[in-house]
């Protein structure tokens, strides 16, 4: 054995071993994975607190979940559910659960505000009152009191002489289209009786292992429903059955896949090589690769993103092409095969293979898109290390194998070369012509798409429940919210007030357009305005004259005047209104201190278009409008847009190098196979009406890095086309069976990727033949082998 | 008058109020006769006539008094016109609720921006049109007489209902000529139909 290959490996292994163990480390204590793809944006664009805020907001929402227990029949509908009710009451899995709603609870509402009424007026009164139309509040008093309808008596008369306080409370808006009957929130619509219980859960709505409890569970209290009565139907939304669809078919598809590539892997090197150590091999250098760049991308970022290990996942289909090009040398090395003559013949071609990929990333790590650097370093780090393990390690472990018998895939790629060595250039010309006008037809076809919720591929019978749900209970408000922050609670609400009267300016014809805490609760410069109002307009100078008219004795005018002028001036704080039962069902729009700010959120309607309401932000000072779908698909367009410019630079570089190296005629000749694999690509996804998204352009990138590998390989080799060809036939069919076969998946994003991988890697084995004879005519000759 | 009482009495209108089971507690000759009544008031596709209504409340020294005329129709619900003491108009239907006095612009409140103010009016309309589901669903209903003669009580079933109205007594031939609701503290409201026409 060679020194220099003892020294390499000794090298290698050092290396290796530092990787493993801090892997090993950063495994067992913090894994740092960051799944929020918000984080992918440009670090400017977000603020911590606001950010803080916003997941805080995000997670709670993410664990309601709403029942909507129906029978046509009242009585059952209600028995349904209480049956329903106790089967989950039990759990801890549920941190609240709100279902019967008792008395005390029922005059919540009215206890919590009446001591307060003095300072709390309908809109229509203080809007009268300012502009000190007495007469109009009279009017109306006089309508309540003598109207058919009206709910006037002698307590409320003393208490509410001009019915403010009454019209106050009836209209505050409600969040829900819901009844209370029989201390249950019910729904009669479509002649049946819905009854409602609203939930929160305890845990993370994205935990699987809560995810099964919780569905396992609801399963159960949904079997007791069902059996009170056949006509019962239980109906229900939350995050938690989107997530757990989402994990299951993802679950599914990966495990049946994921199988089936391996399988199909597994067997396609056992029939070519009648061995599996070689498998073993290739799978260590992919291994090391990943855990190389695993390691390194965690101590210079501090954080991993999910989407850098997903697609970084993705290098191990260009990875393993290096130890299959080895390989196939080998099987037809013959007997006297060595292995460090083998790697001399194909180390100029791996080696120029991992320089275009290391010059590709490079690219595409000048973006100022943190996902885009990690994952460029994580493509540069892992490939280099693939390669210095099929460089180091390999010679030392591969011996000659001779061929004793012909392998099947040897035959095929054997007829394979032989088609084309048999088709001149014309025809190559003429071949390149028309698949040239056939993807121009594809590519002028193609549109691009980044919006998630299109992206997502959300299982209908969820989406028809929860619109369902939304239509019964009248609500419109979605997911997109904004975040109100202040110095002080007081600040935080007035700022509120400020955002809603804007809203409703803004969307007149709208009855809610949000949901706010501030409808509630008016600010304490309001409330004072509204006191003022009330005792120097009303108590003391009309209520007397007013009571007189409608026939109350003087005595009691002077009881209920005096009652009423004794009551002082006492604002109803935030910290009041959060205390009482009646907000319960509100609270979770107040977050508290966050950071350095108190927090609050607006709810927004689905109604509302994004664009208006990002403006209106910007009205007041320390509003941020949030809407999760937008911003990634926001992240998704600046993202796609940055790759596809990176990858067109890609090529034009990829155009010089080759023109450099190989000359121009010869250089253009091996340009064709990547660019094609790419422009059919693209072209297939026009024919098919897919939108070119972000993943598209990912898997083009994959697609490129292995084109490339294909024709240098065949560029460089001098011995054996036939090795050449079988590696290339390998490393083809496994990036099809472990990406091609994720075109099968029902994910939309998935499936994206494996099309275009499906299409651009199958067009580049294809092609990569046709770089062959002129090649063999002129370099060959010219040149001696590099054995 | 404590402040719970007020409290109650405003949740009259703040929540709706309906309760199951259909319990008539009236003999079964009467209950024949209930539902030719519910037949009766059902059938009317409008009616109209006049009105005079007597609130009695306890704190002040005199009812308020008032009087006009109405119509009723499945179509466009409640008009109720006042005459006396001051001229106004209330037009009440299931989804909106217009209230006006004299040439003043109206008040109109909807379902869509003010559903609590129709929890109320639901029950009202009931009343009205002898709704048998929406009375069903609120109040134990005692009939007593003759579809010609006949007299109903409506005790309201639960919370908070109950805790404002005592009772709603209702009274009359082929259509409705008295409705008496009794507060809990003893106020008390009586309206009077007369000259009452039917369509049919």
């Amino acid at each position: 054995m060679n020194r220099a290959f003892k020294i390499r490996f000794t090298l290698w292994l050092i290396v290796v071993l530092v990787f493993v163990s801090l892997f090993l480390r950063i495994l067992f204590t913090d894994s740092g994975l960051n799944t929020n793809i918000l984080d992918l944006l440009p670090k400017t664009t977000q603020d911590s607190s606001v950010h803080k805020a916003s997941q805080l907001f995000t997670r709670q929402i993410g664990q309601k979940i709403i029942f909507l227990i129906s029978n046509p029949n009242q009585a059952l509908a209600e028995q349904s559910a209480d049956n329903f009710y106790q089967t989950i009451a039990k759990s801890p899995l549920f941190s609240t659960i709100n279902y019967k709603i008792d008395q005390l609870e029922q005059q919540s509402w009215a206890s919590l505000y009446f001591p307060y009424r003095l300072s709390l007026l309908s809109p229509d009164d203080q809007k009268q009152l300012e502009k000190h139309n007495i007469q109009h509040i009279e009017q109306s008093a006089l309508m309540a009191l003598y109207s058919p309808i009206g709910i006037s008596s002698s307590s409320l008369l003393e208490k509410d002489p001009y019915f403010n306080f009454q019209r106050f409370l009836t209209t505050l808006p409600k969040p829900a289209a819901v009844d209370l009957i029989n201390s249950r929130p019910m729904i009669h619509a479509n002649n049946r009786w819905y009854v409602l219980i609203n939930a929160q859960l305890e845990g993370n709505s994205f935990s699987l292992e809560n995810q099964n409890r919780v569905i396992s569970l609801i399963e159960q209290a949904k079997t007791q429903a069902l059996n009170t009565n056949k006509h019962t139907q239980v109906l229900m939304n939350g995050l938690i059955f989107y997530a757990k669809s989402g994990a299951d078919s993802a679950q599914h598809e990966i495990s049946t896949i994921g199988i089936g590539s391996v399988l199909g892997i597994l067997l396609l090197v056992f029939l070519t090589f009648r061995s599996l150590s070689p498998l073993l091999l290739t799978l260590l250098s992919a291994a090391t690769g990943f855990v190389a760049a695993f390691v390194v991308v965690k101590l210079y970022f501090s954080s991993i993103y999910l989407f850098t290990l997903v697609f970084g996942a993705s290098l191990i289909g260009i990875s393993v092409d290096y130890a299959f090009f080895y390989y196939a040398d080998r099987l037809l090395g013959g007997d006297r095969w060595q292995a460090s003559k083998g790697l001399k013949n194909i180390f100029i071609g791996i080696s120029l293979g991992l320089l275009n990929v290391v010059i590709a990333y490079s690219i595409l790590s000048i973006t100022p898109f943190p996902g885009l650097k990690q994952l460029a370093v994580f493509a540069i780090v892992g490939l280099s290390m693939s390669y210095a393990t099929v460089v180091c390690l390999f010679p030392l472990v591969l011996k000659a194998c001779p061929l004793k018998h012909t392998p099947i895939l040897l035959r095929l790629t054997d007829a394979n070369l032989k088609l084309w060595q048999n088709i001149g250039q014309r025809k190559i010309k003429l071949i390149y012509s028309l698949l040239a006008l056939v993807c121009l037809f594809g590519i002028v076809q193609l549109k691009t798409n980044d919006d998630i919720r299109q992206l997502q591929s959300l299982p209908q019978h969820l989406q028809h429940a929860e619109k369902e749900i939304k239509t019964l209970i009248g609500s419109k408000i979605g997911n997109r919210f904004y975040i109100i922050q202040a110095d002080s609670p007081q600040k935080m609400l007035s700022k509120q007030h400020q955002l809603t009267s804007l809203l409703h300016k803004n969307f007149p014809e709208m009855a809610t357009p949000y949901l706010s805490l501030s409808d509630y609760l008016p600010t304490a410069r309001e409330q004072q305005k509204n006191y003022d109002l009330v005792t120097t307009q009303l108590i003391h100078h009309h209520l007397r004259e007013y009571l007189k008219k409608i026939g109350m004795p003087p005595q009691q005018i002077q009881h209920t005047a005096q009652q009423l002028g004794a009551i002082k001036f006492k604002p109803l704080t935030l910290e009041t209104w959060l205390d009482s039962p009646a907000s319960k069902s509100l609270r979770f729009l107040w977050l508290g201190k966050v950071e350095q700010y108190y927090t609050g959120v607006v709810l927004l309607s689905d109604e509302l278009p994004s664009n208006k309401l990002q403006l209106l932000a910007h009205q007041v000072p320390e509003v941020t409008f949030v809407d999760q779908a937008t911003q990634v698909s926001h992240v998704f367009s600046v993202y796609r847009y940055h790759i596809s410019i990176l990858l067109a630079l890609i090529y034009i570089v990829l155009l010089a190098f080759l023109v450099v190296r190989y000359g121009l005629y010869q250089g253009i000749q091996l340009y064709l196979p990547p660019l094609f694999a790419c422009l059919v690509s693209l072209a297939m996804l026009g024919y098919l009406s897919i939108p070119l998204t972000l993943f598209n352009l990912l898997a083009l990138i994959l697609v490129l890095g292995i084109s490339t590998d294909y024709v240098l390989f065949f560029a460089e080799t001098y011995s054996s086309y036939r090795s050449t060809m079988l590696a290339t036939f390998l490393s083809a069919v496994s990036t099809i069976l472990s990406f091609g076969l994720l075109s099968l998946s029902s994910t939309a994003v998935i499936h994206d990727f494996g099309i275009t991988v499906l299409f651009g890697i199958t067009t580049a084995f294809i092609l990569s033949p046709t770089v062959i004879k002129e090649h063999a005519r002129s370099y060959s000759l010219r040149r001696e082998p590099l054995v | 008058m404590n402040r719970k009482a007020i409290i109650l009495t405003l949740l009259f209108s703040f929540f709706s109020l309906i309760v199951t089971n259909i319990s008539i507690a009236s003999p079964i000759a009467d209950q024949h006769a209930f539902i030719a009544v519910q037949q009766q008031l059902a059938q009317a596709k409008s009616l109209h006539g006049k009105f005079t209504q007597k609130r009695v409340i306890k704190v002040l020294s005199k009812p308020l008094l008032s009087s006009g005329h109405f119509s009723l129709s499945q179509k466009q619900g409640l008009k109720w016109i006042q005459e006396k003491p001051f001229p106004s108009t209330l037009t009440l239907s299931s989804s909106r609720l217009t209230q006006r006095i004299g040439n003043n612009p109206p008040m109109v409140l909807t379902k869509a921006k003010q559903p609590i103010v129709f929890s109320f009016s639901k029950i009202f309309l009931s009343v009205f049109k002898g709704d048998k589901t929406g009375l069903n669903q609120s109040f134990k209903i005692a009939f007593t007489g003759t579809p010609q003669h006949w007299n109903m009580t409506l005790t309201p079933k639960s919370s908070p209902l109950n805790k404002a109205v005592k009772s709603i007594k209702l009274s009359g031939g082929k259509i409705i000529k008295q409705i008496i609701v009794d507060n809990v503290k003893h106020d008390q409201l009586i309206i009077k139909f007369s000259d009452v026409k039917v369509t049919s």
